[in-house]
């Protein structure tokens, strides 16, 4: 898969119509989710996608498969990219797990996806508050609002290196206890 | 440059997922992508696999969908700023068009193939007139004729175009490094280099004097295990020639070989 994820992205770097709606095709759901995450509103998100989706194109002939798979290169890209977005509009967002406005996210989402959405941010509001309370902020602000370690290290008054190690061990703990929810 | 001790099994897997999510700071970055490089291939996977995992976790991720209609509305998108790239460097996409443009394949693979050619065209003889001026008296004897030789191929307004405003701090970067490629047999009178910024990745190609009969050329970086990583091919545009590479992984920034083959496959330059 390496290889022929390699071909893919030189395929997008040199323009192929064919091998950009490729990318798309695989990686749309996944980019979407993440743009909602930052940007939740329909519109917002569906600008989001648009310019990650060129920025991978911008930058597929980086990408190197003896590095990390193409999914993480995906991701990683759109993060920067949303994390940028955030920084140009001077906004973070309004909403984290633990304020989440549902009648805001209502408003952008599709009858069929309320509750469903409102189901998710419950379980996944539930798993981030069961956390320890560093890394649950620690979460909060640098994989949900985008702020990067060293500036959650100013904020709290903690040393980088407690919360590097508090994203990293939150990130694990949700993991596992996702996990644990899918096996129930 | 120093080198700082590799991270362990353990580190690296403590910080796998801030990589993944671009948390690490440039420095631990770089730190993090060379000590992946020097781990044990079973411990690459591990974290390639860890790393995926996180990525791809549903469950830290709103379950919402995109609308279908996005798909093409994305697809223009992406087309849009193809055509914007080409359109403002079209002027000079007449100088050094690559073999692919030559072979009729650019028309096969649409409007955006026609873009790397024009990226390479825009940059290469600017790199190379900069590249030149830069490293005169430190590089080749006989490079202020060349240097000379150069500023009279482009106008102001060219190297104006053409270049990115902060090229010379790229080439001022400590972090820049020069490998100079050498004739493999005697009679070649070429010389060349890459420029690779081994801390962002950017990087470029310099040649002088590439024989007239031998075009088109490719060069080549292969790694430590012989394994071929990536070729460029260029044609040669005058008797210097550059081409920008790009921003290349910084995976390959180390323990490359670089060659110049020309047409016949026969290597002319290498740095080994």
């Amino acid at each position: 898969m390496s290889r022929q994820d390699w071909m893919l992205m030189h395929r997008v770097a040199a323009g192929d119509e064919e091998a950009i709606a490729q990318l798309y095709d695989r990686f749309s759901p996944l980019v979407y989710k993440v743009a909602w995450q930052f940007h939740p509103s329909q519109a917002e998100a569906e600008d989001a996608v648009q310019e990650i989706f060129v920025r991978l194109w911008q930058t597929a002939d980086r990408f190197d498969p003896r590095r990390a798979k193409l999914v993480t290169w995906v991701m990683l890209i759109a993060r920067r990219h949303l994390i940028d977005r955030l920084r140009r509009n001077s906004a973070r967002p309004a909403m984290t797990p633990f304020e989440v406005d549902l009648t805001s996210t209502e408003r952008s989402a599709g009858p069929d996806q309320k509750p469903q959405m409102e189901e998710l941010n419950a379980r996944l509001m539930k798993r981030i508050a069961e956390l320890p309370e560093l890394q649950r902020t620690v979460i909060e602000r640098a994989y949900l609002q985008g702020y990067t370690l060293r500036e959650v290290s100013e904020q709290l008054g903690a040393p980088l290196g407690t919360i590097k190690s508090a994203l990293s061990r939150g990130l694990a703990r949700l993991r596992e206890r996702a996990a644990g929810d899918w096996a129930i | 440059m120093t080198s700082p001790t590799p991270m362990t099994r353990e580190e690296l897997l403590e910080l796998a997922a801030l990589d993944a999510f671009g948390q690490l700071d440039e420095y631990e970055a770089a730190l993090y992508t060379r000590s992946f490089h020097h781990a044990p291939v079973a411990v690459q996977n591990e974290i390639k696999e860890l790393q995926a995992a996180f990525a791809h976790e549903a469950s830290l991720l709103p379950d919402v969908e995109p609308d279908p209609a996005l798909r093409q509305r994305v697809l223009d998108a992406v087309a849009r700023a193809i055509e914007a790239e080409s359109m403002e460097l079209a002027p000079l996409a007449m100088i050094g068009r690559p073999d692919r443009a030559r072979n009729g394949t650019a028309g096969r693979m649409g409007l955006g193939a026609a873009t790397p050619v024009w990226r390479a065209a825009a940059f290469a003889l600017a790199a190379a007139l900069l590249v030149v001026a830069y490293f005169a008296g430190q590089f080749l004897e006989r490079n202020n004729q060349m240097t000379d030789y150069v500023i009279g191929l482009l106008t102001h307004d060219q190297i104006e175009e053409a270049i990115r405003p902060n090229f010379k701090d790229f080439l001022a970067d400590p972090s820049c490094e020069m490998h100079v490629l050498q004739p493999s047999a005697e009679g070649i009178d070429a010389v060349a280099a890459v420029f690779v910024n081994e801390r962002t990745g950017e990087a470029f190609f310099f040649a002088l004097r590439l024989p007239v009969q031998s075009d088109p050329f490719v060069l080549r970086a292969t790694d430590d295990s012989g394994e071929l990583v990536s070729t460029w091919e260029f044609s040669r545009t005058s008797a210097v020639t550059g081409v920008r590479l790009g921003e290349i992984s910084l995976a390959l920034t180390t323990a490359l070989t670089w060659e110049v083959v020309d047409a016949t496959s026969t290597v002319l330059l290498h740095n080994a």
